[in-house]
């Protein structure tokens, strides 16, 4: 994927790294897979800890 | 991504900052020799421009650019929490060409909201992690608590 390539390149140079550390962040990586299982592990989180404290959706 | 300072006691967290396209993008086989094509590509940041989310995503698409050729528009359409601009690209083009930045608010915004437009976990293809950010969680100090007192618990607190 050509635009995981580009972020990653992105994110690894030192200007990048530097930036970022001046919003207070700091530069990660990953695969696509990772990350999906990542978006997916928390969404079931959010949703299991919604229900145990009765978190409901706004109308 | 926001971060929040505080007098009174915090917990913190780490939250990330994040790249998805609409889902499909990645499985067209046309784009495996033409992408990236000379068309701009669009990263969209669902915040207002100024912000923390808006500084990282100018920055990477500044950085993305270099790299990948044409140029990186960043397009902020904010409003709804994120959830206008991440519904727009659930709705665009499944090219390759149209990003999303998003942080903890993808996976958090379906459980306080009723009427998802899009769903967070089938409607896009994941890039990658751009970045990670602390997060703190805060109360107001109140007078009459001693100062510090920390809670020994989240529910106590």
């Amino acid at each position: 994927m050509p635009t995981l390539a580009a972020l990653a390149k992105a994110t690894a140079t030192p200007n990048a790294k530097e930036r970022l550390a001046g919003l207070s962040m700091d530069a990660a990586t990953g695969t696509p897979e990772n990350f999906k299982k990542r978006v997916e592990g928390d969404a079931q989180k959010w949703v299991k800890l919604a229900a145990q404290m009765g978190i409901k959706p706004l109308d | 991504m926001s971060v929040i300072s505080s007098s009174c006691r915090h917990f913190s967290a780490v939250m990330g900052a994040a790249v998805l396209v609409a889902a499909g993008a990645v499985t067209l086989p046309c784009l495996a020799h033409e992408f990236p094509a000379a068309k701009p590509i669009k990263l969209v940041v669902p915040f207002p421009a100024g912000g923390s989310s808006d500084a990282a995503g100018r920055l990477i698409a500044q950085e993305m650019g270099t790299v990948l050729g044409p140029t990186m528009l960043v397009d902020n359409k904010g409003g709804a929490n994120g959830i206008i601009g991440t519904d727009l690209v659930a709705k665009s083009a499944a090219d390759g060409y149209t990003l999303v930045l998003v942080d903890i608010f993808h996976t958090t915004a379906p459980i306080y909201t009723r009427k998802m437009p899009y769903d967070a976990v089938k409607d896009f293809t994941p890039v990658g992690m751009l970045a990670r950010t602390p997060a703190f969680l805060m109360c107001l100090h109140w007078p009459r608590w001693p100062r510090p007192q920390p809670h020994p618990t989240l529910k106590s607190a």
